[in-house]
């Protein structure tokens, strides 16, 4: 988010806007490294993409919308969702980007209520359609890294991750019906954050003592929120309650050994990590691809899963993402 | 029938049945009320699992470690989960309880953290 003038102004993606769509909005645009968004796009305009890619050529860093501006940009986006899905006359890369906006607006939303049957439903239904979208059309990791955001919010990093969790898992073969259960744990594996005190949750310095064990108890939390939802499954529940666990004993909370943990939980461990160094968070600016790949391998050596983080890599290494 | 006791105790905890006392507590201790070490068998059932993790069996034989004013810490063989309802019988006593946590000490050792919700004589 970026504050200007006491306005505050929300990033959305470039692949977010379809050619031609009345947004019916105004679309800002910040140069990289300045902090004074300028007009790009007015509400009554229709969007020229030929226009955008000019000012992103020039150096255009993100786009953005106003906080009021927000709600109506994702309605915008809600009435044309169906033409998104199935619409192949629009680039893939607008359709999804846009399906990711939504789904992070969705995701956002029915984790500021926390109840828990909500909850699996619309992160299941979520999923599913983030699952269907991948699997019917091979999205490039490329493409992906392109349109995802970058910023700290729970449900971004949720997205994300459902996103980077479902290309491994079907790059390693798993059928359809386990790719939507898989991107569904990954979108509640930190509900347990909710339940934390988002002064530590969002603390902009390094973590004390104190607050660095009120954040290992997430994972018991988001188990206990979610536990008794009779529709979630074992392996989707063990995602929320084992992503920390590694396979040389030392993770949380019960230092469990490679196959003891799910292997779910093994995958969304790689996906989680990965995730949250390429990633802004309060305390540091996000690495390159190149330093999450450095990590992943160190920590291959001893915590994560060796075949997760070789395909995952490997996945990386054939788009020649570094 | 009385379960066959199945859980290992590690090599830290060699000395598990000549301890006794109260236990140390630590810089970060946030626990309300201190434990006493109580070490001997008991029949552990469980009454409640979340209806993703059910068990075949749902009748065991544990240790217990502690005792507090709130709490039992046990020693199982298996993992137990968060929010797991057990019935813990030893000593002629009956405490029934909530799993709060799990931790792997061993291979067939997991240490467990339960909340007490009663606890009475057996005969009760």
């Amino acid at each position: 988010m970026l504050t200007f003038n006491n306005q505050t102004f929300i990033p959305i993606s470039l692949f977010s806007l379809i050619e031609d769509s009345r947004p019916g909005v105004n679309i800002y645009a910040c140069a990289k490294n300045d902090h004074h968004p300028f007009l790009l796009i007015s509400d009554s305009e229709p969007v020229q993409l030929d226009r955008i890619s000019r000012f992103e050529s020039e150096g255009v860093y993100n786009l953005y919308v106003t906080t009021d501006g927000y709600e109506h940009f994702k309605e915008h986006l809600r009435s044309n969702w169906e033409r998104l899905l199935e619409d192949e006359a629009i680039p893939f890369k607008t359709r999804l980007a846009s399906i990711l906006e939504i789904s992070r607006d969705l995701v956002a939303r029915v984790f500021a209520n926390k109840h828990p049957e909500s909850l699996v439903r619309v992160t299941r239904s979520v999923s599913r359609v983030i699952a269907s979208l991948i699997n019917r059309n091979q999205p490039s990791l490329r493409d992906l890294l392109d349109v995802l955001h970058r910023d700290h919010q729970l449900a971004t990093h949720a997205v994300n991750g459902a996103c980077f969790a479902i290309c491994l898992a079907e790059s390693l073969g798993y059928p359809l019906s386990d790719l939507s259960k898989i991107g569904t744990g990954v979108l509640l594996h930190d509900v347990g954050m909710l339940e934390l005190d988002p002064d530590i949750v969002k603390k902009p310095r390094k973590l004390d003592e104190f607050e660095r064990k009120e954040i290992v108890k997430h994972s018991i939390l988001g188990f206990k929120l979610l536990c008794k939802v009779a529709e979630l499954s074992r392996g989707e529940l063990m995602m929320v309650y084992q992503h920390h666990e590694r396979v040389d004993g030392k993770g949380y909370p019960t230092s469990l050994v490679l196959s003891e943990i799910h292997p779910w939980a093994r995958l969304c461990a790689v996906v989680d990590v990965f995730e949250a160094v390429t990633s802004d968070r309060p305390q540091r600016q996000r690495l390159s691809v190149t330093s999450a790949i450095a990590i992943l391998q160190r920590e291959s050596d001893y915590s994560l899963d060796r075949t997760f983080v070789d395909a995952w890599v490997r996945l990386l290494e054939v788009e020649n993402i570094t | 029938m009385t379960k066959t006791l199945k859980v290992q105790l590690p090599p830290s905890l060699a000395k598990f049945f000549s301890e006794g006392g109260f236990t140390d507590t630590t810089h970060f201790e946030t626990r309300k009320h201190s434990r006493l070490r109580c070490r001997c068998e008991a029949d552990l059932r469980i009454d409640w699992s979340p209806p993703m993790l059910a068990r075949s069996d749902s009748e065991m034989r544990v240790l217990v470690k502690d005792v507090s004013k709130c709490g039992l810490g046990l020693l199982v063989h298996e993992q137990l989960w968060p929010e797991e309802q057990v019935t813990i019988t030893f000593m002629g006593r009956r405490a029934v309880a909530t799993i709060v946590r799990c931790r792997r000490l061993g291979k067939a050792c997991y240490e467990c953290g339960a909340k007490l919700i009663s606890f009475e004589s057996s005969d009760a």
